[in-house]
């Protein structure tokens, strides 16, 4: 036994299937070769380490890396080969990189009710967990799964269209508040099914969160081209009363009014965009492009049109037309829209764009900050992979 | 492994993600345009390099703990 054999065991992870006489043979050569010894020790302590999700597209940097080169743009045509290698592979590299990062919080922003409406406004932090894993815990199951043709981020789970929930009124009457965490499966044309209350403060909010939440609209992910349903998804709906008329500092305020005060409101738009959601599950893209192109030539859709620019910017994701997809999600932020930045980032990520990503990202979590909210773990983990790729704010 | 992971050179860092992931010195050698003796060779020093990093910190734990 050399230090070639111990090399080659390691490198086809053979160490686990070694027979007697060859362990034996492998444990005095490590006893007489320091090197030998520490990358044993060294492989057998990153194999114990949990695989947590990545975005996609992280990979293709990996790759340059190991390969010599500084990340430098690729073609989009070489990525789509190595598609599915690099979206498995994406859990490795962030395997790893989890390691580094500190305790994280589940997203937070804390909503607000004026004490005369009805509504209260959700505050949601999805993530698609393992149905298993407490809240904090980072999305594990996820992107272990092969995901081949998503470039949608996959940490981390919006709705497209939320409805806020109605604020029980035997809890308002007491002054009471609180938080119901739902689990959820996202179908094949994004709406919600099988949601179940996962934890609950009181039990009075139970019933309003699971109305609200079933009327919820998600882009369904996409794997291999097709979309598909994503189970063990979560998130928490908050009920939280304010004492005087306060102004709405809520994620959802920005993007999403659950009242619009023009236009057209939001059964209405629910009618409208459910054909959409229908040609995605018939995997017919072009088809939901022109149903939303229909509603924005023939209706005043207001406060809408970060949704429907939303919804854009998913599409052209998926014809893999970057740029459009840009101008799409950029027209989200323009009408006010908070969550699309992230998107936005994961895409400047895909061209290489990392100081755009980096940036993107950092003008999302002053807003969030701004608006008294919390950073989701998914974009925390994305800020700090950026950094283990060697950019900072201080290249910018 | 955390700290010691931080301080290994990123290519390192992400030769040996892929590894661990389950790749394979073939799939790594499409991947990336290197040879598989080249992987090999770069795979088994960044072991070496990890391993003693991770005694290092092990050392200074120890140190640590006696103080």
């Amino acid at each position: 036994m050399n230090c070639h054999d111990v090399s080659t065991i390691l490198d086809d992870r053979r160490e686990r299937q070694l027979t007697a006489a060859e362990r034996c043979a492998i444990d005095e050569h490590l006893a007489t070769c320091a090197d030998c010894d520490l990358a044993w020790r060294a492989h057998a302590a990153l194999l114990e380490q949990p695989i947590p999700p990545a975005p996609p597209g992280l990979l293709a940097a990996a790759f340059a890396m190991i390969a010599g080169d500084a990340p430098a743009p690729r073609r989009v045509s070489s990525r789509v080969v190595l598609g599915g290698a690099i979206l498995a592979a994406g859990a490795a590299l962030a395997a790893v990189t989890y390691v580094t990062l500190p305790e994280r919080s589940i997203d937070e922003i804390a909503p607000v009710a004026g004490p005369a409406g009805p509504a209260t406004i959700p505050a949601t932090a999805d993530s698609s967990e393992e149905p298993s894993q407490p809240v904090a815990a980072p999305a594990g199951g996820a992107a272990r799964s092969p995901q081949g043709g998503s470039r949608l981020p996959d940490s981390l789970v919006l709705p497209l269209l939320r409805l806020a929930p109605i604020y029980p009124k035997a809890a308002r009457e007491e002054n009471l508040e609180g938080d119901v965490m739902l689990e959820f499966t996202i179908t094949d044309h994004g709406s919600v099914e099988d949601a179940v209350v996962v934890d609950s403060t009181d039990p009075v909010f139970d019933a309003a969160a699971m109305v609200a939440l079933s009327r919820w609209k998600y882009l369904p992910r996409v794997v291999n081209g097709r979309s598909v349903a994503q189970e063990g998804v979560r998130t928490v709906i908050r009920f939280v009363l304010q004492g005087g008329p306060a102004p709405v500092a809520d994620e959802n305020a920005s993007e999403r009014p659950p009242e619009p005060t023009r236009g057209i409101d939001f059964d209405t738009f629910e009618g409208l965009i459910e054909p959409a959601f229908e040609c995605l599950a018939a995997q017919e893209l072009r088809c939901a492009e022109l149903v939303l192109d229909e509603i924005m030539a023939t209706y005043e859709v207001g406060e809408h049109a970060v949704v429907i620019w939303e919804f854009y910017g998913y599409i052209f994701t998926q014809y893999g037309d970057y740029g459009r997809a840009i101008a799409a999600y950029q027209s989200a932020i323009d009408h006010g829209g908070l969550t699309q930045q992230v998107s936005l980032a994961h895409l400047y990520f895909e061209r290489h764009q990392y100081d755009m990503a980096l940036r993107t990202l950092l003008d999302y979590s002053e807003r969030i900050e701004t608006l008294g909210g919390r950073l989701s773990p998914g974009v925390l983990e994305f800020i700090e992979r950026l950094r283990v790729l060697g950019i900072s704010e201080d290249v910018l | 492994l955390r700290d010691a992971w931080q301080h290994l050179e990123k290519d390192q860092r992400a030769l040996l993600a892929l590894h661990a992931e389950g790749y394979t010195l073939e799939e790594l050698h499409e991947i990336t345009d290197l040879t598989t003796d080249v992987l090999k060779a770069r795979l088994y020093r960044a072991r070496v390099r990890l391993g003693k990093l991770l005694a290092m910190e092990g050392a200074t734990v120890a140190a640590a703990m006696e103080r």
